[in-house]
């Protein structure tokens, strides 16, 4: 035994002298050597990263606009997010059945082998906070928290079985948006402002707004993740500077900016030239576009200027952040070519541990502050001429349960928990079948019976209206194709026209 | 004894590959043995058996011919031309035996005349066994076509409107098969003695047995098959073939699970129109007119594009254009003369929030196969726009915020493609003049009003 352990030990030290200072330094230089190449090479893509084939006809412009691929039935997205994720229970998904259940206790077998937020042991159910009525010609539900809602009920078509595999915000938004849970993906606006550019040279083709808070997995669900920064979202505000950042310093003029901007793009040409890195063709689209969103962007901010009429029918509040405000914007952009708007509206966790989640008090202000806006979004699109052309989405990260949240084993103000397994999704606009309804919930809207959807079906949708086939849209990183559905996504054909 | 001939009709494929061998070597040789002349003996070995198993095989080819019931149309220049080859290789040998008369003709000649026929002979014998386009069939579909060869569709096409009634095995299994399968399971070649072309073959399976399994029909053979990884050497179908789509794939699995019935239409088995919508003819143009254009070159385009507009394809490979002034808000009608040069090719028009007027309507007149034109936030008031009466395609003309004037309002009746007209923000808007009730859904004058406060006070 101590023999081998003899013959070990030598082994070791003569290891140890083999790997002497030469070794290391050769080891080094072709270890270095290699890591260097590796750059070369692209890292470990076979393709070539830095020329993707959609990016070839766009030489200087990144934001060049590109034709789809197949005929495109919208233009234009605008995307509704209820950050928080909206009761479906409370809008449009009516559950009668439930009414009957209301304060008694679950039935244990709806709680094996689920996983929830925040209840904890068996909680009671929670009958439907709202009531419901049939409205429009098509007689699809709506509850009495969206009066106005009825006024465009049949330009809407609902998706009831919305499923998700993620019970947390940061993460269900993520899904949502780049689909994947994790950080690192490019958002839709993404995607879509990479395959479609920009059509207006002045403004951004990804936008977004928010109102009452960032959401809660913070700016990444609009970030570019492995695409070209260039096409992340540009966040513009209601209040205050549109962009900020954006005003020259005092004692700047637009003048001198514009001979600064020539010379510094003129030096990050011939960077990018000498290189061919896209991140720098990134920098000089950023640069010059900023200049000329100095003039655009406060022209396509200011509501002053609407009408009356078109102001009070949205029910905007001028000068302050808001949801009213953002829909108007968003239709500004619209008209004026911008791609992808997206829309965030924080504040629909309806928990019902505290008033502004509960829904009595916080759930009613959110459902007020964004009834009239969207209505008169759609109804605003239509008389333009531009909702055959826009695609509108509205939905929250996941839905809620039928049960009354107990969190810490008390009953609060009614307010129901986090919920993946059902819940509700519309759109409307270019494309879309006009008072479909596709999908149906179980009798206490608690899992999807029939046409169940995906995070990755809605996805695939969005991309199809646009003229993608989201299985051949793909971006080549770390040597592989990726596609924003990943391995999944079904076109939900049964609400398209 | 007939059978005797039967017989010898089938050697011939045997012996078509003696004198194409036997002629091949006495023409290498001849170049080989030009300038030294030392195996003329050889040489003339070789034209001597040339020619004699030439003579075998027309003789057995035309025993084959006369008991096999091949069509004269199918076989006729294979056969002449093997004629021909006789007798070049016949006078080859003469030549080198020294007949005089013979002389005068060159080597040269004979010999490159016997290589050309030879080849052709052979193909065109090859067509016969081996089908005529055993040679381009594995060529990419991009070469077929540049090649001016029709390349068949691959794909099924059911209509969404009948294709329930179909049954599902004659409607939809079988013509997918057909595309995909049956160029080698079929009564000539084949494979794996399996049988595609039809019902009975399917049901009664290969050699290794039968390919549909009951009753767990799941683990029949042709799904095994079908989902095994395309590098597996018993996938099908193989992998250097066109590969059955997911669509494709998923229905054939129903199909054998509701154990591979024969009548059963797709309707009486319950499966959905969503199975189905990849099928289905695709919509490629939408609104706009299907036109075979030829694309427009590209210096034409930019030459558009200089002046500030934007110009693309409807979609990636359509010729048809698509033009904004989106970025060109001092466009005016003098700029649109441009458009005269594409006349043909725009179908989608957005000359809104520019400086045209009326006198535009002179030039959009022009452009026959115009289908979408938006005029809105413009100076237009409508004088003229009859002009536009002979645009067949015309369906939506957007004229929010522009100067329209109601009274232009009934020019636009006659349109005959006429199918949205948006006129919010017009003066037209705002009058009280009424349009007659067959044109209401086309005019749509907007001002859509929310009503007052409804939420209940929380």
């Amino acid at each position: 035994m101590d023999n081998i352990k003899k013959l070990l030990e030598e082994r070791r030290v003569v290891e140890a002298k083999f790997n002497s200072r030469r070794h290391f330094i050769k080891d080094c230089s072709l270890g270095l050597g290699g890591l260097a190449l590796g750059s070369f090479l692209n890292s470990c893509s076979t393709d070539n990263p830095a020329t993707p084939a959609y990016t070839k006809d766009r030489s200087l412009n990144p934001m060049a606009s590109m034709p789809a691929p197949y005929l495109p039935k919208v233009k234009s997205v605008i995307y509704l997010h209820m950050v928080g994720a909206p009761s479906q229970l409370e809008l449009f998904d009516f559950k009668p059945e439930l009414k009957k259940l209301h304060n008694k206790p679950c039935p244990p077998s709806l709680l094996d082998s689920k996983k929830f937020a925040f209840i904890q042991g068996v909680p009671n159910m929670l009958g439907p906070q709202a009531t419901f009525k049939r409205e429009g010609e098509t007689g699809n539900w709506v509850s009495n928290h969206l009066p106005h809602f009825k006024k465009v009920i049949d330009e809407v078509a609902f998706l009831k079985a919305v499923h998700t595999d993620q019970f947390n915000h940061g993460p269900a938004q993520m899904l949502m948006h780049t689909g994947s849970p994790r950080n690192g993906r490019p958002s839709i606006g993404s995607w879509v402002t990479y395959g479609l550019g920009s059509v207006n040279n002045n403004l951004p083709g990804f936008v977004v707004l928010t109102s009452g808070g960032t959401p809660d997995a913070g700016k990444s669900v609009w970030g570019s993740g492995f695409l070209p920064s260039v096409y992340q979202g540009v966040q513009c505000r209601s209040k205050g500077d549109p962009v900020l950042y954006l005003k020259d310093p005092k004692g700047v003029s637009r003048n001198l900016k514009k001979k600064v901007l020539a010379s510094i793009n003129e030096i990050n040409l011939k960077e990018y030239q000498k290189f061919g890195d896209p991140e720098v063709l990134t920098r000089i689209n950023q640069y010059e576009m900023a200049y000329r969103m100095q003039v655009s962007v406060p022209k396509v901010m200011d509501i002053d200027k609407e009408p009356d009429t078109i102001k009070e029918m949205y029910g905007v509040k001028p000068g302050k952040e808001s949801f009213a405000n953002n829909c108007l914007l968003a239709r500004k952009m619209v008209e004026q070519g911008v791609r992808f708007v997206q829309l965030y509206d924080w504040g629909w966790d309806s928990h019902g541990s505290s008033p502004t989640e509960a829904l009595d008090s916080g759930f009613l202000k959110k459902c007020k502050e964004t009834d009239r806006p969207i209505a008169a979004l759609i109804l605003d699109l239509k008389q333009r001429g531009l909702l055959d052309e826009t695609l509108i989405v509205w939905g929250g990260e996941f839905g809620r349960t039928p049960m009354w949240e107990n969190r810490l084993g008390i009953q609060n103000s009614p307010g129901r928990d986090h919920q993946g397994d059902a819940f509700t999704m519309w759109m409307a606009g270019g494309g879309i079948k006009k008072g479909a309804v596709h999908g149906k919930t179980d009798e206490i809207g608690y899992s999807g019976i029939e046409g169940r959807v995906s995070v990755y079906d809605i996805q695939a949708t969005i991309l199809h209206l646009l003229g993608f086939n989201h299985e051949q849209f793909t971006y080549q990183f770390q040597g592989r194709p990726f596609r924003l559905t990943d391995v999944e996504g079904h076109v939900i054909n049964e609400i398209l026209a | 004894m007939d059978f005797i001939f039967d017989l010898i009709g089938r050697f011939h494929p045997l012996i078509v590959h003696l004198p194409i061998g036997f002629l091949l070597l006495g023409l290498m040789m001849l170049v080989f043995d030009r300038k030294d002349n030392k195996h003329q003996k050889i040489i003339r070995f070789a034209f001597l058996w040339g020619t004699f198993s030439t003579l075998a095989a027309i003789i057995t080819g035309s025993v084959q011919y006369n008991r096999e019931g091949y069509p004269w149309e199918d076989i006729q220049g294979h056969l002449i031309l093997g004629l021909l080859t006789f007798v070049i290789s016949f006078l080859m040998y003469l030549k080198l035996n020294n007949y005089g008369f013979f002389q005068k003709i060159s080597y040269k000649f004979l010999g490159y005349c016997l290589v050309v026929i030879l080849s052709i002979t052979g193909h065109l014998g090859g067509n016969l066994t081996h089908g005529k386009d055993h040679l381009t069939e594995p060529l990419p579909d991009t070469i077929k076509e540049a090649l001016g060869m029709e390349v068949p569709s691959r794909n099924l096409i059911l209509l969404p409107d009948s294709h329930q009634k179909l049954p599902l095995y004659s409607g939809v299994i079988q013509p997918i098969l057909d595309q995909k399968c049956v160029s080698c399971h079929n009564p000539k070649k084949t494979k794996g003695g399996l049988l595609m072309n039809n019902y009975k073959g399917l049901m009664e399976g290969g050699e290794g047995g039968p390919i549909i399994l009951a009753p767990s029909f799941l683990e029949s053979e042709i799904l095994k098959r079908i989902h095994l990884p395309r590098e597996e050497k018993k996938h099908m179908p193989p992998k250097a073939k066109t590969q059955l789509t997911k669509a494709e794939i998923k229905i054939i699995e129903k199909w054998v699970n509701f154990g591979a019935p024969e009548k059963k239409t797709v309707s009486e088995l319950g499966l959905s129109p969503q199975l189905f919508t990849s099928f289905f003819p695709k919509d490629e143009t939408g609104i706009y007119p299907d036109l075979k254009l030829k694309p427009l070159n590209i210096s034409l385009m930019d030459s558009i594009k200089s002046t500030g507009l934007h110009v693309a394809p409807i979609y990636k490979t359509s010729p048809l254009l698509k033009i904004s002034a989106i970025n060109n808000h001092d466009f005016n009608d003098q700029n649109a003369s441009i458009l005269f040069n594409v006349s043909d090719y725009v179908v989608d028009l957005d000359l809104g929030q520019t400086q045209v007027t009326d006198s535009v309507f002179e030039i959009l007149k022009k452009l026959k196969y115009l289908t979408v034109l938006k005029l809105n936030h413009t100076a237009i008031t409508g004088n003229g726009i009859n002009q536009l009466k002979d645009l067949k395609h015309l369906k939506q003309i957007n004229l929010v915020y522009s100067g329209f004037k109601f009274d232009k309002l009934e020019k636009m009746y006659s349109f005959p493609a006429l199918e949205q007209v948006f006129l919010f923000g017009t003066p037209t808007s705002y009058s009280t003049f009424e349009v007659p009730d067959q044109f209401q859904t086309i005019f749509q004058m907007g001002n859509y009003k929310l009503d007052e406060e409804i939420h209940q006070t929380l």
